[in-house]
């Protein structure tokens, strides 16, 4: 199964219909998303919270 | 520029002509109207007019300063919005053909707030379809086009708001940044761009591309400018969780204080670097001035920034994907090739993977937080390179080959994930005679520290002052 292959069972299985052009004209932009989830995947993120950004902002004037 | 060419004025100055009777708001907005009219054609700035709303809002400010019901700066100044902010009764497009027949029944508040301040809003500025851009390459509506060089991308996605206030069809426009879509094009048109922090200008009734990205915000032909307006859209709203609490902060007010012995950093390696030569020459310039007026500069390195980066695309690509889910499933082929291909590639980020670029942001948030406690702003190019040509993908820089939202989006988008203010200014020009822009960036919440900067930098060189030949 080549890199095509699997970019277009991934499509499959989220039910959007894709050729194998269009997979293949969206392969760098995928290894691009790729890169960047294995970087964050790596990080020590402990009990780090991914709420809401602005919670974090919100209060700033007072 | 002549004394007559009140379409490059500050909104100080016009604001006092009003006031002084010497000019009227409608004598001025007709005369924007007929300027659009001439130029519009070949900048492509404009979508769509709102000429009667324009003309009654002329007249209503007219009538009120001579019965010295005073508005503030913004009554019967002229502006520009980005077509994804709503206006009761007028298309809201967003530069798609999903949009193209939408007509939203009520003001976004930004609108509502600009109209309250007495401006009159000429009509919709072009933009990067669905924001999702950098270039205002438009498969549906035309490419807009710098006004510098017509032959040069305006920059995206409010490519056509920097353009209408390059060219003088508009003394302030309302623009929105979720990767840059305010800097990139202030950067390239030589205006200023101004992305306050995450949530100080309210997103009720924009048409979203990224919720947790998308900024609101201005551009002007000066950071006071830039303030004036913007300070006349921010404050709490109860109709966008996500908006600070608070009153506006009165940015306008104190933008004249002179910043003296301020510590900045300017942004060094990884993140700057590959520049083109003239964009790298014009920051060590505006480094020079800046010391010069008694600014301590030392060189900063933002830790990750790069990476930073690329987390901010994936969290754009995968919200952006569920923003146009629907609208994908029904007919992926209403979409241009290039927004088409994001709205794709975000569905295969997985759930835990963006999960962790949140969990990762507040990291960033935090880190890039600390290092204002060393320095009052960080300085950086807004893009490495001026403007490129509209029939190019790519650009070389330094040897290398990138595409050219790769390449415009690499400085800018770190700012979007950390919240943070961003002031651009211009800087300088290319032999070529294109404008190149400079990023103030400061702490969250503390957009006045680059407001006066700013102000102090255009004080001291100039730059927002020259305007393109038409």
């Amino acid at each position: 199964m080549d890199e095509i292959d699997v970019r277009l069972a991934q499509a499959a299985a989220a039910d959007i219909d894709m050729t194998a052009e269009r997979a293949e004209s969206n392969l760098e932009g995928f290894r691009r998303l790729d890169n960047a989830a294995r970087w964050v995947r790596a990080q020590e993120l402990g009990f780090e919270d991914p709420a809401f950004f602005f919670n974090a902002l919100v209060g700033l004037d007072s | 520029m002549s004394s007559s060419e009140f379409w490059f004025w500050p909104i100080s100055k016009l604001a006092a002509a009003y006031r002084a009777r010497s000019l009227s708001p409608v004598e001025v907005t007709e005369a924007m109207l007929g300027r659009i009219e001439n130029l519009n054609p070949a900048l492509n700035a404009f979508i769509e007019l709102t000429s009667e709303r324009a003309r009654v809002a002329a007249r209503r400010a007219e009538e009120e300063l001579a019965r010295h019901v005073d508005r503030g700066p913004l009554q019967g100044v002229p502006v520009a919005v980005k077509d994804l902010f709503f206006m009761r009764g007028v298309h809201a497009r967003a530069g798609s053909r999903l949009y193209r027949d939408f007509i939203p029944d009520f003001d976004a508040t930004a609108v509502e707030r600009l109209e309250a301040a007495g401006a009159v809003i000429l009509g919709r500025a072009h933009m990067h379809e669905l924001a999702f851009g950098v270039t205002n390459v438009n498969p549906h509506y035309g490419n807009c086009h710098n006004p510098w060089d017509l032959a040069c991308v305006p920059g995206g996605s409010s490519g056509g708001s920097a353009t209408a206030v390059a060219a003088g069809l508009a003394y302030a426009a309302l623009g929105t940044d979720t990767g840059g879509s305010i800097r990139i094009p202030a950067s390239f048109c030589g205006v200023t761009g101004f992305k306050p922090t995450y949530g100080r200008i309210s997103r009720h009734g924009v048409i979203p591309l990224s919720w947790q990205l998308d900024h609101v915000g201005t551009f002007a032909r000066s950071a006071e400018d830039a303030a004036i307006a913007a300070q006349a859209l921010a404050g709490g709203d109860p109709m966008d969780a996500s908006c600070l609490v608070g009153p506006a902060p009165l940015w306008a007010e104190q933008i004249d204080a002179r910043p003296h012995g301020w510590n900045l950093g300017v942004v060094g390696p990884p993140l700057v670097s590959r520049l083109d030569p003239e964009v790298s020459d014009a920051m060590d310039q505006a480094v020079l001035v800046l010391r010069q007026a008694g600014m301590v500069v030392e060189q900063v390195e933002i830790p990750d920034a790069i990476e930073a980066g690329e987390l901010a695309h994936v969290q754009v690509q995968v919200e952006g994907a569920a923003v146009l889910d629907q609208g994908y499933r029904k007919d992926p082929t209403q979409f241009g090739d290039d927004v088409r291909a994001q709205i794709e590639q975000g569905h295969f980020v997985s759930a835990v993977d963006y999960l962790h670029v949140m969990r990762y942001r507040r990291v960033f948030q935090r880190r890039l937080d600390r290092m204002f406690d060393s320095y009052r702003a960080l300085l950086l190019p807004a893009t490495p390179m001026p403007a490129p040509a509209i029939r190019d993908s790519t650009v070389t820089i330094g040897g290398v080959e990138e595409s050219v939202g790769m390449a415009a989006t690499r400085l800018v988008r770190q700012f979007n994930f950390a919240g943070v203010p961003v002031l651009t200014v211009p800087c300088g020009f290319s032999s070529r005679g294109l404008p190149i822009g400079m990023q103030i960036v400061t702490r969250a919440g503390d957009e006045l520290s680059g407001l006066q900067l700013g102000h102090l930098y255009q004080e001291l060189t100039g730059f927002h002052r020259a305007t393109p030949e038409l």
